[in-house]
């Protein structure tokens, strides 16, 4: 029975106008005109002399133009120690400014016109966009020609990039489905492989500008470039516009090398990663999957449908809406356009069915073959791919985004419609061999991401346990440059320093330094409260009181020599012992500072954005706090409670304005990152008079 | 495709994107002349928007509905009814609906009976055995009759994308898309889905529902921080109870539940359906009439009483987690009907809008203590006063405290100095540029045209927004942040890194 519908033909619209049965019982019995006559709109290609491939359409609906690009790059061709760099330089490129625009000034000029640039830099290839109102086309496009052909990568966009790169690595353990991808794209592909490996933050601090300078030198060029161009433009203007920008751009000389490699052996077995602040267990079946150009790949499309693709497929329907033990479940045999995608199944589920989930991915795994696709199943899942078949072409965006893939992968332009008839013409016979020999349930790996206790049934059941260790590799201490790049860059941090303080000034002018306080400190004997009390006397004396429950200890330093005295006597200080002494005196923030200012020190950058400050056959390293610039930590190789030699870092913090500075209230110290003591200064006093004989011997 | 009409469309919006005097009457009337609403008897309003480019449609039906109208017990109900609106019809989705309803009844008595003992003070741990087994038995009995996922197979058998649903505060949304020929199977499924719902395998997907919420609640350290946060800033609107609902509530309440739920806020007069794409207003009409147009016009919805009252003092919720460290902050605002909210939409353009705006430049480009930085209003609502947050993700090296001071900083600036022209200028020609390029997605344009209708009872509201953000003054923003972005009306959430999970640089 049919009703009044839109894009009927006029002689059923007509008859349709008459008072009919008003619907039918079941969807089944709704016939449907034929969809309307479509013109896919087709684009334009056009090769450049200096192999640019262009492709344009047209699209006038809206007063905008788009441009897409892929540039033939990737993070697979970085070098091990540098991963990281790929993305670095992608985001840097389009960030750094270019060599007439400073990033700032791109900003301003873009976002005033509503218009973007971006760049980016992913596995295997370079992407570059762009957006504008047609009004501002030329000089949008004149922008991104510019970042594409000139970036500079300034310095401090870098170091911004950098900061959000270690954020990402931080935090690359909080999401537990983050957990679960890279560490299944790791034991499937191999840790080393180029396809699963991730930066580190040893790996984000060995990159540097000139390592981003050589990477745009080697790829950026026009034959490794395809543009494309949608909106509201005449064909042959844009063309011409086209070549007015990049038309000069000189081929390069060294081609990309070819892909990177994988593990081709599966690797079965079970990889755990404990994960105790989560409620659910995050499950992965996963092995090597295909490439898109395997003579299969149709049938490969039809079998993943029916056994993923929307709620009546197989997995949905099972895991989900039957045994309700997900809300997030998915499975397909991977492809990818030049390299094996993966092949997996996940899901994730409270921690009691942890076991009953792995046991249902890896029955509808083996079901593929035990009870094979049936006919039913291939036609509604072919019926399903190509009755939304349109919706591939119903934006020009889209067609244009469709065609750059084809052309960058060195696919038939003509994919789209050969991939239409493939589905057409796979039988279930061909799906069916595709389920036995695409999914191997023995070969699969198992990554479950969840707390250890409380699951249904041991993880052991499903094959040997490897426990996973994902905690994060700390940073590397970089070894020390001493250039004059370093020196001049140092003395700069320095100046910051001691501006925030109060100025260089101010800081020469402290001569002494009067400090009194309660210290709580962490000793092998346990933890301990000591009333301290420590006078400097710039440039060589110093001394330190430390009132203890049982008496009172005081160490001297004065000059080449010193002494110690307590409740036993007094000792004087000799060979390592004063040496430590000697050392300790130097360390003084402000002993330290004024034997910066006084050239007795030199500050050496480090690529982290600290100083190590060298002399005296001393190296402290100072870390400028991030936002105030103040020194807040200093770290140097020093002793514990014991005398074991290790990484002491001082951090200090309750700054409090006095004599035209800023002053530390609080300080703490932790050796080997666990705490060592901790200060609490009530009383400080900069420039007093020091008491008579303070750095004498105490009277026998 | 029609050219020509195609043509003037794009001339309309031309002069309104380009600002060529403002978006005045004229473009809006030639707007509206491709847009049709119209207004069943029983109180649907559907709005028609005439694209042919390419033979698809979109449409987008909103319900008035959502987890602001629950009270406790019910929590996460919306939510939960949105789930059963893909169960299929008496029609679709079972091999014998007269059994089955009697099944699901005889379900629901057992599930009742069960659950009674169950909430006992001291339940008789036999009876309890007893009544359990009968249920899972009455359950199975019910399950007999279900053809699993019909309604979605039928649809994407003829080829639907992007089919999905959404619930949140104030509204619960239906949408996907069909190739153009099939206009006439939405207007089936989706008056049938409304007309006779059912509440078929209602249990099974609550344990669904239970894994949504440990999926994207409790297994996430900012789910679990914006559940608190939400539940700090209010302290008696429904704004505080979170969409998802309460674990409690998803493992108690029932199928008697959800009907009644169903009676009270689905009437055609709660729901607005925008249709966009290649379709002709006169013949969409009769066709909404004859299968919506069956749906009894239920009763009017009631309006919510309690009404948040003002905060009188600054409230500050500290999550010790094992991740790191996130920053938030909020403050009471008006809804988005407000006139005001256009100086709201100007200050998150000033302040985090872009690579230009404030607090990026401040806190991500100049000081690195934020990775990213993000500010905007009408959070977690927009029906009802809600609240505008700022939020920060600290870089390792930095801390809460940093970033906190750096988005005070901004928020003083905002406060205390005229905003530039320049700035204000780049936000007026960013959101018309917006406006624009909204209006190339048949799915984003149908969401967005529905929502004006449902907030305002005129999608010409989106329109008019144009010339609303031409009137924002600097002193507008002025007046607006320093009425609200002030310590007694602040609520700061973070997270604090603690245990197992600390592996900044910092931390090791």
């Amino acid at each position: 029975m049919r009703t009044v519908r839109s894009l009927v033909p006029i002689l059923l619209a007509s008859i349709a106008a008459l008072p009919s049965a008003a619907q039918v019982e079941r969807p089944e019995q709704l016939t449907y005109p034929p969809l309307p006559e479509f013109d896919v709109p087709s684009p334009t290609r056009v090769e450049l002399d200096n192999g640019m491939v262009v492709i344009l359409l047209e699209d006038h609906e809206l007063p905008l133009v788009d441009a897409v690009a892929r540039i033939r790059t990737g993070s697979r061709l970085e070098p091990a120690d540098r991963v990281g760099l790929a993305s670095l330089t992608g985001s840097v490129m389009r960030t750094g400014g270019t060599e007439s625009m400073s990033g700032d000034e791109i900003d301003d000029f873009l976002e005033n016109r509503a218009a973007s640039v971006e760049t980016g830099i992913g596995t295997d290839a370079g992407t570059a966009a762009m957006s504008s109102l047609v009004q501002d086309l030329p000089e949008v496009l004149d922008v991104f020609a510019d970042v594409l052909r000139h970036p500079v990568f300034a310095q401090d966009r870098i170091e911004v990039a950098k900061a959000q790169a270690r954020t990402a690595i931080a935090r690359q353990n909080d999401n537990p489905q983050g957990i679960l991808f890279r560490e299944l794209g790791q034991v499937i592909y191999g840790q080393d492989s180029p396809y699963a490996r991730d930066a580190t933050y040893a790996t984000l601090a060995a990159i540097g500008r000139e390592d981003m300078l050589a990477w745009h030198e080697r790829f950026y060029h026009p034959e490794n470039v395809i543009l494309g161009l949608v909106g509201d433009f005449d064909t042959d203007a844009m063309v011409a516009l086209v070549r007015e920008v990049f038309g000069d751009w000189q081929r390069g000389t060294e081609a990309p090398e070819a892909a990177a490699t994988w593990r081709e052996q599966p690797a079965p077995g079970v990889y755990f990663v404990d994960k105790s602040d989560v409620t659910q267990s995050n499950i992965a079946l996963g092995h090597l999957g295909i490439r898109r150009d395997a003579p299969d790949y149709y049938a490969v499309q039809v079998l993943n449908e029916l056994f993923s693709g929307g709620f009546a497929s197989r997995l949905v329907s099972v895991v989900r809406t039957r045994k309700g033990l997900a809300y997030a479940v998915s499975g397909s045999v991977g492809s990818d356009w030049d390299h094996p995608g993966i092949t997996q199944l996940w899901m994730s589920t409270k921690v009691e069915t942890t076991g009953a989930g792995i046991e249902a991915l890896r029955e509808e795994a083996r079901r593929l073959t035990t009870e094979p696709p049936t006919e039913e199943e291939v036609a509604k899942a072919k019926q399903r791919i190509l009755s939304s078949f349109v919706f591939n072409s119903d934006s020009t965006r889209e067609i244009l985004g469709q065609q750059l893939t084809y052309e960058y992968y060195g696919y038939p332009l003509d994919w789209l419609d050969r991939y239409a008839a493939g589905i057409r013409g796979v039988s279930v016979e061909e799906v069916r061999r595709a389920a036995a020999e695409r999914i191997h349930p023995d070969d699969l790996s198992i990554v479950v991401v969840g707390p250890e206790e409380g699951m249904d049934r041991p993880l052991s059941d499903f094959g040997p346990v490897t426990a996973v260790d994902v905690s994060i590799p700390p940073p590397p201490a970089a070894p020390l440059e001493v250039t004059e790049a370093s020196l001049a860059a140092g003395s700069e941090r320095m100046t910051a320093v001691l501006d925030a303080m109060g100025g260089a000034e101010a800081v020469a002018a402290v001569d002494t330094v009067v400090q009194r306080g309660v210290l709580s400190a962490q000793t092998p004997q346990g933890p301990m409260q000591a009333t301290v009390e420590s006078l400097v006397a710039y440039p060589d004396r110093f001394r330190q009181t430390m009132v203890l429950p049982f008496g009172t200890l005081i160490t001297v330093v004065d000059g080449e020599s010193g002494f110690r005295s307590g409740p036993g006597g007094t000792e004087e200080l000799s060979g390592e012992a004063l040496e430590d002494s000697r050392k300790a005196r130097g360390r003084n923030l402000f002993v330290l500072l004024r034997r910066y200012l006084d050239g007795d020190v030199r500050a050496v950058a480090t690529g982290e954005g600290d100083v190590v400050l060298q002399g005296g056959n001393d190296g402290v390293r100072l870390s400028p706090e991030a936002g105030t610039g103040l020194p807040g930590t200093l770290t140097y190789q020093g002793n514990d409670f014991a005398g074991t030699p290790g990484e002491v870092r001082i951090s200090f913090s309750d700054w409090r304005e006095d004599a035209g500075l800023l002053l530390p209230f609080a300080a703490s110290a932790t050796f080997e990152g666990e705490p060592l003591w901790d200060l609490a200064v009530d009383e400080m006093e900069v420039g007093a008079e020091l008491p008579a004989g303070a750095f004498d011997r105490p009277a026998e | 495709m029609n050219p020509r009409l195609a043509g003037r469309l794009a001339a309309t919006l031309l002069l309104l994107a380009l600002g060529v005097g403002r978006a005045g009457a004229q473009d809006l009337a030639a707007f509206e002349a491709r847009t049709t609403r119209h207004v069943l008897d029983n109180g649907w309003t559907f709005l028609i928007v005439e694209r042919p480019v390419a033979p698809v449609f979109s449409f987008a039906t909103l319900v008035d509905v959502g987890s602001a109208q629950e009270v406790p017990g019910i929590t996460g109900l919306a939510h939960m009814f949105e789930h059963m609106a893909f169960k299929g019809t008496p029609v679709v989705g079972t091999s014998d609906y007269e059994a089955e309803a009697a099944a699901i009844d005889a379900m629901e008595a057992a599930y009742q009976a069960w659950q009674e003992e169950r909430m006992k003070l001291e339940p008789d741990p036999e009876a309890l055995e007893r009544l359990e087994g009968a249920f899972r038995e009455a359950q199975q009995e019910a399950e007999r009759f279900v053809v699993p996922n019909e309604f979605d197979d039928i649809l994407s058998g003829e080829g639907a994308v992007g089919m999905n649903a959404f619930t949140n505060t104030d509204q619960t949304g239906y949408f996907y898309s069909l190739p153009a020929n099939k206009l006439e199977l939405f207007a089936y499924m989706e008056s049938e889905r409304f007309l006779h719902p059912v509440f078929r395998e209602f249990y099974k997907e609550r344990d669904v529902v239970q894994e949504e919420r440990r999926l994207r609640t409790e297994s996430q350290p900012v789910g679990r921080l914006i559940e608190q946060f939400q539940a700090t800033a209010f302290v008696a609107h429904p704004y505080k109870q979170p969409v998802v609902g309460y674990m409690s509530d998803l493992q108690s309440f029932t199928i008697t539940d959800a009907r009644e739920f169903y009676r009270r806020h689905y009437a055609p007069s709660n729901m607005v359906t925008a249709i966009v794409g290649d379709v002709k207003a006169d013949e969409v009409i009769p066709l909404l009439e004859t299968y919506f147009g069956r749906i009894p016009a239920g009763e009017e919805q009631k309006p919510l009483r309690t009404v948040e009252p003002p905060q009188i003092a600054e409230k500050i919720v500290r999550l010790e987690d094992p991740s790191q460290p996130v920053y938030v902050e909020g403050y009471h605002m008006a809804a988005v009907t407000d006139p005001d909210q256009p100086v709201w939409d100007a200050i998150d353009d000033v302040l985090s809008g872009g690579r230009t705006s404030r607090l990026y430049r401040s806190l991500v480009r100049d000081r690195r203590i934020a990775a990213s930085v993000g500010s905007f209003s009408q959070f977690p609502g927009s029906k009802y006063p809600t609240l505008w947050i700022a939020y920060a993700f600290p870089t390792p090296e930095s801390s809460n405290e940093e970033v906190q001071a750096g988005i005070r900083d901004e928020i003083a600036r905002i406060r205390e100095e005229p905003v530039g022209a320049e700035e204000l200028e780049r936000f007026k020609t960013r959101a018309k540029a917006g406006l624009l390029r909204s209006l190339r997605d048949n799915q984003g344009l149908a969401f967005t045209l529905a929502q004006y209708e449902t907030w305002f009872g005129d999608w010409r509201e989106l329109f008019r927004y144009l010339e609303r953000i031409e009137e924002v003054t600097p002193e507008d923003i002025q007046r607006v942040a320093d009425a609200t972005l002030i310590p007694t009306n602040r609520t700061v959430g973070m997270i604090v890194t603690e245990g197992p999970g600390d592996a900044s640089p910092e931390g090791r």
